[in-house]
């Protein structure tokens, strides 16, 4: 079966091959447009087919103007009929319009195969764009040879610390090629962003006859003080710029011309791209911030802009004298909510409160949500029947006034405890207990279990230093470091004597000659013979010892003869040392020092 | 000669001896100031007696004592920012004093301060004190150069000696991992205002990233004008004013 595949295969390239010669044989033109009518911010697709060709050199696009063309590609078409084979190749281009109007296309020039042909001229019609694009506000209409914009929507009035949803969108052109390489960065003073998300939604849209691509971030702004804040948004994107490849034959002549390989797939393939980097701008907005009125502002205003509700609620109706109490005061809606505080429990004899812990719950957006806060409160006495009203006072600023919500009270039922006790300890997941900011501690109040006064004044410091800052710590660290380098090296030292010990060797025996010659020429200076020759037979017994590895009493004349041979200068000086010892034998002046010369020359040689 | 160096022992002596007078003479008015400050504090003159410990503290310098009663007083009187503030110096000259240890802990709980705790390595750091881990550092690096002059003496080689050096290698490189951490905080401020908030520019109108309490501990960072940008405990940060901190690690004094 698959032989039977692989015969038919070999025969339909066999015939191909042989009606190569056909395929060139007469070619025909097709030209035609997808719309004859269609809207500006539309286009049509020009199509243009050859037959009877397995290749095109050439099309000549005309230039029309407020025309362009977008080559969307080419296609070909191998039909095989009763052994009769035609080809055809089609190009696709992309036809947009700047404006409305009558168009013509004249005559398209197609070479093919060696062979040239002309197109019929097409008339066609542009009208008016078929739906107004999302235009931002606040920005003019742009160029359609723009490469990439940034959009923002107009900013009206606001107040400090407000929070202003915009949207920030990218424009990049279809024509080019670009890849983003920040996010979109504010550039302004008094005015701050939140960080953008990393992913933007992505949608296409028409500006000026030309095709965008829009990257949407959806953010805020906030301005931190009064006055006019000009301010940009900047991204930083590449360009990225086809690169045409080398011509295809480095020897020149027709034979590489025509090559199939200067077809624009090969082209696009192997050519690549050169990265230019480009600066994607908005155009200058002012964000205007108007302080806020000081006239009505409630004295429990701490800065929150928005729409909010105020809802309280506690854990429980039902408690005893000294227990602790739940409320969760919940503050619900749109605006600055990290100014948005919890409403202060009015100061009351009646109540110990604790330090309220918030929660806050965004609703589908940072400035959209509700804040709880969880605050514990203890009814001291008795007398109290129900939590008083909180209130919670924001600024507005569609109706541009402050507005104060107030809670419902909330009614309790207190039972009598035997014995007002101190709150017991509460769970680890309730608010932390603290005193109230509002009502700091009264002089003597609280620290009644403090630990009594010091009696003692202890030692004084002029300054507060750390321990290891002080110099005794530091003469103290210093020292053992030192003794820890001295050590280290007095280590590597002997190490690199164990690992060359004929350096030790003559170092010793260069020592022992310089101590023994000093004796041998004191006693020279002194004129005492015999102590000369005994001093110089020390000498001379130290370093033949450690030249031969002997002990130094060993050496005899004997065997210096033998090592040495027998008319060695040494074994001369050694000789009359003996004669000396043992036979009393004296020595001149000038002997003295001849052996002196000799012995130094001898010995000096030997280390 | 021998005559010579006798000389100058005595002179030595002598001038010790001499100073020593001078400083007890000096000591007697800090003494004076001192029972001044306990005896208004014992009356509930808190005012006066933090008067009386910041006068002896500006005269002759800090000590846990006189800064331990001066916290004391602050607190009773209201204001624990700076009771906080003279709890933690005197933590740093005494920080195993059981006392300033139980009295700040008790104003940070009263007050709301709460800390949250060191998890993980921070634990194990926090486990000893800054001046606790320096000596636990200069103790193995004594102990080290110990063992190195031992070898010289002794063979101690081998696996052994090896086991000891890694040892004390490692213990080392806590101590001073340990000492390092825990010097990042030593030189915090406080927040002595009690309407202090944190703010996200340097700017009296800019927008608060949130309240401070009166008595939290932050780390300033830099400076503009009169703002301070700090980290707190929670590692908030923001703006401050700086007439709203103290520090704790005060300037020498003159």
């Amino acid at each position: 079966m698959q032989q039977a595949h692989k015969s038919l295969y070999l025969l339909v390239c066999l015939v191909i091959l042989c009606c190569g010669g056909e395929v060139r044989a007469d070619i025909t033109l097709e030209a035609s447009l997808s719309h004859l009518s269609f809207p500006v911010d539309q286009g049509a697709m020009l199509t243009i087919t050859v037959n009877g060709a397995s290749r095109i050199s050439t099309i000549e696009l005309p230039e029309i103007a407020g025309i362009s063309f977008q080559n969307r590609g080419q296609s070909s078409r191998i039909n095989i009929i009763n052994g009769s084979m035609s080809s055809s190749l089609t190009n696709s281009y992309l036809l947009q319009a700047q404006k409305p109007g009558t168009y013509t296309i004249p005559p398209i020039k197609v070479n093919a195969g060696g062979e040239t042909a002309s197109t019929k001229a097409m008339s066609f019609e542009v009208t008016a764009t078929s739906s107004q694009g999302s235009t931002a506000g606040g920005t003019a209409e742009r160029s359609s040879e723009e490469v990439a914009f940034i959009r923002i929507p107009k900013l009206a009035d606001h107040y400090p610390g407000e929070i202003v949803p915009i949207t920030i969108k990218a424009y990049f052109n279809q024509k080019y090629r670009a890849d983003i390489n920040s996010l979109p960065i504010l550039r302004g003073d008094g005015v701050v962003m939140p960080q953008l998300r990393e992913k933007p939604i992505q949608t296409q849209e028409r500006v000026g006859g030309a095709t965008y691509h829009v990257l949407s971030w959806d953010t805020t702004l906030a301005g931190i003080k009064a006055g006019r804040h000009p301010l940009t948004f900047s991204m930083e994107a590449s360009l990225l710029i086809p690169q045409k490849r080398q011509p295809a034959s480095p020897f020149g002549g027709d034979m590489f011309d025509d090559s199939t390989f200067n077809d624009p797939f090969f082209e696009s393939f192997f050519g690549g791209a050169q990265r230019k980097p480009i600066d994607v701008v908005s155009p200058e907005a002012v964000f205007n911030v108007i302080p806020l009125p000081v006239a009505g502002q409630p004295k429990d205003f701490s800065g929150a802009i928005g729409d909010f509700t105020l809802k309280v609620t506690a854990n429980r109706q039902d408690l005893e004298v000294g227990e602790p109490l739940k409320l969760s005061i919940e503050i619900a809606g749109s605006g600055n909510f990290d100014r948005v505080e919890a409403p202060s429990f009015p100061d009351s004899p009646d109540w110990k409160t604790y330090a309220p812990a918030a929660t806050f719950t965004p609703q589908g957006n940072s400035y959209s949500g509700a804040k709880v806060f969880d605050q514990a409160v203890v009814a001291k006495n008795d007398a109290v029947h129900e939590i008083p009203t909180l209130s919670f006072s924001y600024f507005d600023p569609v109706k541009k006034d402050y507005i104060t919500r107030k809670s419902a009270p909330v009614t309790i039922k207190l039972a009598k405890s035997v014995a007002v006790q101190p709150p017991p300890p509460l769970p680890q997941n309730t608010p932390v207990p603290q005193q109230s900011p509002a009502s700091p501690a009264k002089p003597g109040s609280g620290f009644e279990q403090m630990a009594p006064l010091n009696l003692q004044m202890g030692d004084f410091h002029r300054e507060i230093v750390p321990l290891f800052a002080k110099g005794w710590f530091l003469v103290l660290v210093t020292f053992c470091v030192l003794i820890l380098a001295a050590l280290f090296l007095w280590q590597l030292r002997r190490l690199n004597l164990t690992k060359h010990p004929e350096r030790e060797l003559r170092r010793r025996k260069n020592h022992l000659l310089i101590r023994d010659l000093n004796q041998v020429e004191q006693a020279y200076a002194s004129g005492n013979s015999r102590e000369f020759l005994a001093s110089a037979r020390t000498a001379m017994q130290n370093q033949m010892g450690l030249s031969w590895n002997m002990a130094p009493t060993a050496i005899s004349l004997t065997g210096l003869k033998i090592r040495l041979g027998p008319d060695a200068p040494l074994v001369a000086i050694f000789a009359a040392a003996d004669a000396a010892a043992y036979g009393g034998a004296t020595l001149s002046r000038e002997k003295m020092q001849d052996y002196l010369q000799t012995m130094k020359r001898e010995l000096e040689g030997l280390s | 000669m021998k005559s010579r160096r006798l000389c100058c022992i005595i002179l030595i002596t002598l001038s010790m001896l001499l100073c020593r007078s001078a400083l007890s003479q000096a000591g007697a008015g800090e003494e004076q100031l001192f029972q001044q400050g306990n005896e208004a504090y014992s009356r509930g003159d808190y005012q006066q007696a933090i008067a009386r410990y910041e006068e002896l503290t500006a005269a002759v310098g800090f000590s846990s004592g006189v800064l331990f009663n001066l916290a004391n007083s602050y607190a009773q009187a209201g204001k624990i920012g700076l009771a906080v503030v003279n709890y933690e110096r005197a933590l740093r000259l005494a920080p195993t004093d059981s006392d300033i240890i139980g009295n700040l802990e008790m104003v940070r709980k009263e007050s709301g301060l709460f800390v949250s705790e060191a998890a993980g390595a921070d634990r194990l750091f926090h486990f000893l004190s800054l001046d606790q881990w320096a000596v636990f550092a200069l103790l193995v690096l004594v102990g080290f150069t110990f063992f190195q002059a031992a070898t010289v003496k002794f063979r101690l080689g081998g696996k052994t000696g090896a086991g000891v050096r890694i040892v004390c290698i490692l213990l080392f490189c806590l101590a001073v991992t340990g000492t390092v951490i825990r010097f990042q905080g030593f030189k915090p401020a406080v927040v002595i205002a009690a309407d202090a908030r944190l703010l996200i520019s340097p700017f009296t109108s800019a927008t608060s990233v949130g309240a401070i309490q009166e008595g939290r501990l932050v780390y300033p960072q830099k400076n503009h004008g009169p703002f301070t940008y700090v980290r707190d405990e929670t590692n908030r940060q923001g703006w401050i004013l700086s007439s709203s901190l103290e520090t704790v690690v005060a300037q020498a004094l003159p």
